[in-house]
């Protein structure tokens, strides 16, 4: 028994070493956000990089998020992701209700048809579809939201496709008779009963969408992104840790909140997308 | 059903026509493009017939980013896989702060890759470089990301750090879905962990292998943004995978039509990788 208790000693002795080791990039990040001098030469950060600061300081923190103009930044993330979200969840549950209730054989082919694009990389169409939608006028905010509808679909379709088939049709008609329309019955009775899966498609959307690079520096001309403005730092020629230790640590504190919150629904979506 | 089944057009053309929109139109565009000498936005384009695919396969620095994106994608299913599996069976042995190390584990999926690449940036050069190695002097830890074999290893680091979480959590569902009774009763028999793993866990869990394998190849063939961050290819050209590759031919040398050609080669590429990857496994699931 006392070896067995060794053993597990052991063990949990690896995994916390494994644990810190995963942690201390993000921690290193965050300890050097707040040193008083993160004068460009990295002084202060040379002298004692992975111990707290000596002064709690935040004036790196005020000049990076001036540098980048992160407030407008995080407001247009938060946009694009919401709206986007938004929609792919509705337009995705009303294709994936559509698809599996009325069963033919054009549901079907349309239902592959619509996820066939999982094996589409996004470097083989970028281009063209840059000059497609500048062609349609489409190369702004609006066009972003709609190109993320376009490329979300698939993933969401198919998570809704797989949770409407195992809710059992009789509720649907029980809604007819009570001389529901299909709009109604949609939005009174299938929505709520999406709701597990909805969770669960947003949530991974929104990792998706919040973090996405090359979309919208590829779309954008001059709106920018979280993920647009610090890349927009690295213009200069050499790398200004000075700036680019608080504005990354800032543009992170937002997707720690989200994932503490919403930790449960994210391991929840991964194991459903993942048992095709 | 039959109301729905007359707004049946209502409820699948806003989904399908952004689709269509957005993927499938490009898609075929690009196909078109990669046989023209297409430059960008006000020049007119002329068929060039194979020309760019010519150009392409022998290219030398293209070939050298096939081969890297080859070496590159092996490395890392073999060590994110590896790393994932063994964090799975740690973290489902019951210690009190299993949650905890699983967040941990899980956290630096939720960060976009471009700002992994920095914070990882930031370590291999100011970590690494100039504080490590300004005390110890060990040559090790020097020119991470200055050193072609070790920015490689970098990359590979950094991916592996980003996707060995995710593929934990699949691993972690499969091994909670083993039977209790059948692991209490290897116990009885006094079966030792070793033998545990390869008579009960793996072979119950080979579904999962079939899913992360396909979603680790795929995410690494595929892999960009902290390959902009990290490395943005350098030194030189030595480090640039083929998504950065197809990026810069497009959007640094404006060569749209010779990108398009290498691109339609890298979708061919992924699509016979990962369907023969899912076929050979789904095979083997069989089999045992």
């Amino acid at each position: 028994m006392n070896s067995k208790k060794k053993k597990t000693g052991i063990l949990f002795v690896i995994t916390a070493i494994l644990a810190l080791l995963f942690a201390s990039p993000l921690y290193f990040i965050f300890v050097n956000s707040f040193k008083p001098e993160l004068d460009p030469d990295l002084n202060d950060i040379l002298r004692n990089t992975i111990s707290l600061p000596s002064e709690w300081s935040l004036r790196y923190m005020k000049e990076g998020f001036k540098s980048v103009n992160f407030s407008q930044a995080f407001l247009v993330s938060l946009f694009i992701t919401t709206v986007s979200v938004v929609l792919i969840i509705l337009v995705s549950a009303m294709a994936a209700w559509a698809l599996v209730r009325v069963k033919t054989k054009t549901s079907t082919m349309l239902f592959f048809f619509l996820i066939s694009s999982m094996l589409i990389p996004f470097q083989s169409l970028m281009f063209p579809l840059v000059k497609f939608m500048s062609i349609l006028g489409l190369d702004n905010l609006f066009g972003l939201i709609i190109m993320y509808i376009g490329f979300g679909v698939s993933l969401s379709t198919f998570l809704f496709h797989g949770f409407i088939k195992n809710i059992p049709i009789a509720i649907e008609e029980a809604g007819y008779l009570d001389g529901c329309n299909t709009i109604q019955l949609f939005v009174l009775i299938i929505l709520p009963l999406l709701k597990p899966i909805i969770i669960t498609a947003a949530v991974l959307n929104v990792i998706w969408i919040w973090n996405d690079f090359l979309l919208p520096f590829l779309i954008l001309q001059d709106i920018k992104t979280i993920p647009l403005a610090i890349q927009s730092l690295s213009k200069t020629y050499s790398i200004r840790w000075d700036l680019y230790i608080p504005v990354v640590f800032l543009s992170i504190i937002p997707v720690l909140i989200f994932y503490f919150l919403a930790q449960k629904h994210i391991i929840k979506g991964i194991t459903s997308g993942s048992n095709k | 059903m039959k109301q729905l089944r007359r707004s049946f057009p209502f409820f699948v053309a806003p989904a399908l026509i952004s689709y269509i929109l957005v993927v499938i139109i490009p898609f075929m565009m690009g196909i078109i493009y990669s046989f023209t000498d297409w430059k960008g936005a006000y020049v007119a384009e002329w068929w060039v017939g194979l020309k760019n695919y010519r150009i392409a396969l022998s290219g030398a620095e293209f070939l050298y980013s096939l081969k890297l994106t080859l070496l590159f994608t092996i490395s890392n299913v073999i060590l994110v896989n590896i790393l994932a599996f063994t964090l799975a069976l740690l973290v489902t042995r019951g210690f009190k702060a299993s949650n905890l190390f699983r967040t941990t584990f899980f956290l630096p999926n939720v960060i976009g890759g471009l700002i992994l690449g920095y914070i990882w940036k930031f370590v291999f050069d100011v970590i690494f470089d100039k504080m490590i190695y300004n005390l110890t002097f060990m040559e090790f830890f020097r020119y991470w990301l200055q050193d072609e074999r070790k920015a490689f290893w970098a990359l590979v680091i950094v991916a592996t750090w980003q996707m060995a979480g995710y593929m934990m959590i699949i691993y972690i569902a499969a091994i909670q879905n083993i039977p209790e009774e059948l692991l209490e009763a290897a116990d009885v028999d006094g079966a030792s962990f070793l033998s545990k793993l390869v008579h009960i866990i793996i072979p119950l869990v080979a579904q999962a292998f079939t899913i992360t394998i396909f979603l680790t190849l795929s995410n690494s063939f595929k892999l960009l943004d902290p390959n902009i961050s990290l490395t943005n290819g350098g030194p030189g050209r030595r480090t640039e995978l083929l998504a950065l590759h197809i990026f810069k031919t497009g959007q640094e040398y404006g060569r749209y039509g010779l990108a398009q050609a290498q691109a339609i080669i890298f979708f061919f590429m992924i699509a016979v990788v990962t369907l023969a990857q899912v076929y050979f496994s789904k095979g083997k699931e069989i089999e045992s």
